[in-house]
C-alpha cells in the first residue's frame, strides 16, 4: 500500500479489506462517474458483500443492482481472461454477451429470491478472442438490504475446465486402449496360429484362441498346471513331456524363451506335430514374470512333405542305380558279342535307345504302365509307315506294368534288330506279323492270373539258319524275359522265317522300387 | 579237379543276373539259382547248401532278409547287393559286406573272395 489515505476516506478503509491486486483496482477507481456512484455512497449491504468477496480465497463475484455490475476478487480475475480488468465494474450483459441468453433466466430466478446452483456447467466463452469451451461450478445467492429487498447477486464461480479436460483426455485414452484391445482380440482370433496367454500367478490360460483350441483339441481352458497333466505330448526323440517340460511352464516359471517341436496327441487320439514358441511377459516395473505367451503351429503336413521328398529322392536314387546296373549289364554283354569297337558302339547305342523309348512310354503313363501295341509300334515304326508296310500288328488292348514294358521293349528291340539284319525286314518283300491274344482260361492254373500269348512271325525273308552261338538277343528272350515275366519263350529258327512265341501270366507282380 | 565254389544268386533283375552269371562263371564259380524271390531263395539255401551267396536286398518290394537269416543259421557266408547303398540296409545287417549297384566285376570277385577265400 502506498500512502496513507486522505482523512475523508478513513471510514472507507475500515470496511474495505486489502483484497490484493483486484482490491487495489476497486479502491483506486473513481466510481462517482459510474452507475454505482462514489464508494462512500455504497449502501452497507454492498460494502459487506464486496468486503466478503475481497476477503475470500474462493473465486467470487458480486453482481450489483439491476444491471448486475461485476465486482470480483483476485481468485475470480482469471475467469474473464483478457476481459480483466475492464470486466471490473462492467454490467454482466455487456461483459458476457456470449452467455447472456443461457444465464439470464438464472439471474432472473435468483433476483426473485431463489438461490441457484449449477454444477459443471458447460459454456462457450470468448474471453481470449476466440471461442473456447469452459466448465464451471456456479452458486448464486440473492443479496438483500435491510428491507429484505433484493439488490444484487453473490456468485461463487469455480472453473472446472481443467477437470473436464483431464476427464476427456482419460476418456480418449480409455477409448484408444479399448480400440487397441479390439485390434488385438481380432488379431488373436484371426491369426492362423494357436495363441495362448497364461497368467503366471494362477497358471490359468487367460487367452486361448479358436485355433489353439482346435490344435490342442481341448475345450474351455482349465488351470494350466492341471491341464498339462492331461496333455499327452512327446519330444521328437520320444521322451514324454513332464508338466515342467511344457514350453509355457518353462517360460512362466523360469523366464525361458522356448522354440521347439512337439509331437502331440489330442484327446480324440489324432497326433500332430506342433511348432511351439513360448516367451515370458515381464512387468514393466520390476521385471517380474506376469504371464507367458505361447504360439502354436501345426507343422504335420510340412513334416510329412519333407519326409515324402526324402523318400522320393531316395527312390529316385535307387531307380537310377538300378538303371545304371541294367545298362552296365547290357554293355557287358554287348561287348562279348561285338566283333569290332564300332559294332559295339552301334549295338550298344541302339539298345540304349530302345531302353530310353520304353522309359518315355512309361513316363507318359505316369510310370504305371504302357499299352502293348504302343511298345511294338514304337520299336517297329521304321518298317510300318506310308513307304514301308512290312509289319502287321493285331490283338486286343493290353496294358502292361513297368517291368513287363521294360523287358518286352528290350526283347522286341532284339527281334527287330535281328529281322533287319538277317530276317524278313532285311528285304523289301519280307514281312513281320505280331499277334497276341488271351489264352483260354481253362489252360491256366486254377484261380491263376490270365495268360497272354504273343506270337512274332517272319515271312518272305532270306532262308533262316539257327545261330552257331547264343547272342545277347536270344539269351535276353529265352532267359531274361522268362526270368522277369515268369513265363516261357520259344525261338524257332524255321527256314522260311523266324518264329518267336512268348507266353506269360499278366498279374503284375507287386510293383516295387526295383 | 577241385569242385567249383557254388554261389547262390538271389536277384530279381534279369539283366543284373545275366551279368553276374557271366562274371562268376568266367571266374570259375558255379552259380546256384538264380532266385528272383524270397521263397525261391530259401528253397535253394535248404536244398542246395551253396558255399556262399549274393543277395539283392529288394526283390520286387520283398526284403531278402529271411534268406539272410537262413544263411546265417546254416553258417553260409553271404554279401548284399543294393541300389540303396548301406543306408538302405536294415541296421542289423550293416556289418555284412555290401556291393552297391552299379558295380565292377573285380568288386564282385573281391567280395566273394572275402566270403570264401578258397576260391
Amino acid at each position: 500500500m502506498t500512502a496513507d489515505p486522505p482523512p475523508e476516506l478513513e471510514s472507507l478503509w475500515r470496511w474495505l479489506p486489502e483484497g490484493g491486486a483486484t482490491g487495489a483496482l476497486i479502491r483506486d477507481r473513481d466510481w462517482s462517474e459510474t452507475p454505482l456512484g462514489a464508494m462512500e455512497t455504497w449502501p452497507p449491504v454492498q460494502r459487506a458483500a464486496v468486503a466478503t468477496v475481497l476477503n475470500s480465497a474462493v473465486p467470487m463475484v458480486v453482481l450489483w443492482g439491476p444491471e448486475l455490475i461485476q465486482l470480483y476478487n483476485d481468485a475470480y480475475a482469471q475467469v474473464p481472461g483478457a476481459k480483466h480488468p475492464q470486466a471490473l465494474g462492467m454490467p454482466t450483459a455487456e461483459c458476457w454477451p456470449e452467455t447472456w441468453d443461457e444465464l439470464s433466466p438464472i439471474y432472473d430466478a435468483v433476483w426473485r429470491g431463489k438461490a441457484c446452483r449449477l454444477d459443471h456447467k458447460h459454456l462457450v466463452l470468448y474471453r481470449n478472442g476466440t471461442a473456447e469451451d469452459a466448465w464451471f461450478d456456479f452458486s448464486f445467492s440473492p443479496l438483500r438490504d435491510e428491507t429484505a429487498a433484493i439488490v444484487g447477486i453473490l456468485a461463487v464461480v469455480v472453473e472446472t475446465t481443467g477437470r473436464e479436460q483431464g476427464r476427456q483426455a482419460l476418456a480418449a485414452s480409455e477409448h484408444r486402449v479399448r480400440r487397441e484391445r479390439r485390434f488385438l482380440d481380432t488379431l488373436i482370433e484371426q491369426a492362423p496360429v494357436g495363441i495362448s496367454i497364461a497368467d503366471a500367478a494362477s497358471g490359468d490360460a487367460i487367452v486361448l484362441n479358436q485355433k489353439a483350441t482346435e490344435l490342442l483339441g481341448h475345450g474351455q481352458p482349465r488351470n494350466a498346471l492341471d491341464r498339462y497333466k492331461s496333455y499327452k505330448a512327446v519330444h521328437p526323440d520320444g521322451r514324454p513331456y513332464a508338466v515342467e517340460d511344457y514350453p509355457t511352464v518353462r517360460a512362466m516359471h523360469h523366464g525361458e524363451v522356448v522354440d521347439e517341436e512337439m509331437i502331440y496327441r489330442r484327446p480324440d487320439g489324432t497326433v500332430v506335430t506342433l511348432a511351439v514358441n513360448s516367451a515370458p511377459v515381464r512387468d514393466p516395473q520390476g521385471g517380474a514374470i506376469v504371464a507367458a505367451v505361447t504360439v502354436l503351429r501345426d507343422i504335420t503336413d510340412q513334416k510329412k512333405a519333407g519326409e515324402r521328398q526324402q523318400l522320393l529322392l531316395h527312390e529316385l536314387n535307387h531307380r537310377v542305380k538300378n538303371t545304371l546296373a541294367a545298362i552296365q549289364s547290357v554293355a557287358h554283354q554287348t561287348l562279348r558279342s561285338a566283333p569290332t569297337p564300332e559294332a559295339f558302339v552301334t549295338s550298344f547305342s541302339n539298345r540304349l535307345m530302345a531302353l530310353s523309348q520304353s522309359h518315355n512310354l512309361l513316363t507318359a503313363g505316369n510310370w504305371e504302365g504302357a499299352d502293348l501295341r504302343r511298345i511294338l509300334a514304337a520299336e517297329l515304326a521304321p518298317y510300318r509307315n506310308q513307304n514301308r508296310r512290312q509289319v502287321r500288328l493285331s490283338g486286343p488292348d493290353v496294358y502292361l506294368g513297368p517291368r513287363a514294358v521294360l523287358s518286352l521293349g528290350m526283347a522286341f528291340h532284339e527281334l527287330t534288330t535281328n529281322a533287319a539284319k538277317y530276317g524278313a525286314l532285311s528285304v523289301p518283300d519280307g514281312s513281320v506279323t505280331v499277334r497276341w491274344e488271351w489264352l483260354d482260361p481253362a489252360g491256366a492254373p486254377e484261380g491263376g492270373p490270365p495268360r497272354l500269348c504273343i506270337g512274332w512271325e517272319e515271312e518272305n525273308g532270306p532262308p533262316v539258319a539257327p545261330p552257331t552261338r547264343q547272342g545277347f538277343g536270344s539269351r535276353l528272350i529265352q532267359r531274361g524275359l522268362v526270368y522277369e515275366l515268369g513265363g516261357r519263350a520259344d525261338l524257332d529258327y524255321r527256314p522260311d522265317g523266324l518264329r518267336c512265341v512268348i507266353e506269360f501270366p499278366l498279374a503284375e507282380l507287386p510293383e516295387d522300387e526295383a | 579237379m577241385i569242385a567249383p565254389v557254388r554261389v547262390l544268386l538271389v536277384e530279381d533283375e534279369a539283366l543284373v543276373v545275366m551279368m553276374l552269371q557271366d562274371i562268376l562263371e568266367e571266374a570259375g564259380y558255379a552259380v546256384v539259382g538264380p532266385a528272383g524271390n524270397v521263397a525261391a531263395g530259401r528253397l535253394l539255401v535248404s536244398g542246395c547248401s551253396p558255399d556262399a551267396a549274393l543277395l539283392d536286398v529288394n526283390l520286387r518290394g520283398q526284403r531278402v532278409y529271411p534268406v539272410a537269416v537262413d544263411l546265417q543259421e546254416a553258417g553260409i557266408p553271404f554279401g548284399f547287393i543294393t541300389g540303396y547303398g548301406i543306408a538302405g540296409l536294415d541296421p542289423d545287417w550293416r556289418d555284412r559286406p555290401t556291393l552297391q549297384k552299379p558295380f565292377r566285376a573285380e568288386d564282385v570277385l573281391r567280395l566273394l573272395h572275402g566270403l570264401h577265400p578258397s576260391a
